[in-house]
């Protein structure tokens, strides 16, 4: 099997490379080889732990999320913000709406930013 | 007054009837509320009793839910102090509807890497489906009943109907909001990285 090429995109596209083959392997065979993947995408150790798997990935492709290791801090900030939301709206405070959109921004940002790693694109 | 002008007498029956729109109409929004806190809840059964501990995605969720629960309050809440109005039940449901498609967005991704075929999925299914598809159904529900109650709003006069067990409802929502954040930092324990696969609390460990 041959190994991924970076594109001119930066993400890498291991299905193109199984179509250029005679021998292509099943979607089965596809699925066995991400096996132990199936953890969740917002995700640093399963990731790190199957590593060995992607060995043309390096640890600058995994997303900036989990290089800034900040995991979690960023979901209790999420809650934190959630309650002071709350606060802010049971005070009929002029800030409740914008801490709502910095929640939900930020949130939405976090996301794209887990699916749009190079690590979740090579899949 | 004069006999030109159109005298404009009190309806009190009209004025009855739309208190009982408003009355309902908050009735729905608090309903909407204890429905989010439930799922909250039932998810935190799910945690402790089956032991599994919400991996970072089913976080994601729950945030998602705790966003959705804020347009309601932002209803109930401003209802409570002033009086419910047209502009105030709008800009709540909208928020939900917002926070609703974000947490969608976050069980779609959930489903989609699961989808294929013998993947036995994240977790213990409940009812035949694992919780980020009950999550995708309660979302995609949430936008339906919210974009309901935004027509609704066609119906509210402005008044000064409360909503049931507004600041009731605020406190257990706010409690609820609390353990899910002891819980996350329990889960983490003093480690950067919640575990993505997660088998207990790495706080206790």
């Amino acid at each position: 099997m041959a190994i991924a090429e970076r594109s001119s995109w930066g993400c890498y596209f291991r299905t193109h490379d199984f179509e250029e083959h005679a021998n292509a392997p099943t979607v089965v065979q596809m699925h066995e080889t991400t096996k132990g993947f199936r953890e969740c995408a917002l995700s640093g150790r399963s990731r790190d732990r199957h590593q060995g798997e992607r060995p043309h990935l390096g640890r600058e492709d995994r997303g900036w999320v989990r290089e800034t290791g900040v995991e979690q801090l960023i979901y209790a900030a999420f809650m934190l913000l959630v309650l002071l939301t709350l606060f802010a709206s049971s005070r009929e405070h002029a800030l409740e709406l914008p801490l709502f959109c910095i929640t939900v921004l930020w949130a939405l940002a976090y996301l794209i930013a887990d699916m749009t790693s190079a690590l979740t694109l090579s899949f | 007054m004069g006999a030109g002008v159109p005298h404009r007498r009190y309806d009190q029956r009209a004025h009855v009837e739309l208190l009982a729109v408003a009355r309902l109409y908050l009735l729905a929004v608090t309903l909407n509320v204890w429905v989010l806190v439930g799922i909250l809840a039932a998810a935190f059964a799910v945690q402790f009793w089956s032991g599994e501990p919400p991996c970072p995605l089913c976080v994601m969720q729950r945030i998602a839910l705790m966003l959705i629960a804020l347009g309601p309050l932002h209803i109930l809440l401003r209802a409570y102090a002033a009086g419910l109005t047209s502009r105030v039940a709008a800009l709540g449901q909208g928020m939900a509807i917002i926070a609703a498609v974000l947490g969608a967005v976050a069980a779609g991704r959930q489903i989609l890497l699961h989808v294929l075929p013998g993947d036995p999925g994240f977790g213990s299914p409940v009812f035949g489906l694992h919780l980020y598809t009950w999550c995708f159904i309660t979302f995609s529900a949430q936008i339906a009943a919210s974009a309901v109650l935004l027509v609704a709003t066609t119906w509210l006069e402005d008044g000064k109907a409360r909503g049931p067990m507004t600041m009731v409802t605020a406190t257990v929502f706010a409690f609820v909001v609390a353990a899910n954040l002891v819980s996350v930092v329990a889960e983490a324990g003093l480690h950067w990285n919640l575990p993505a696969d997660p088998s207990g609390y790495l706080l206790f460990r």
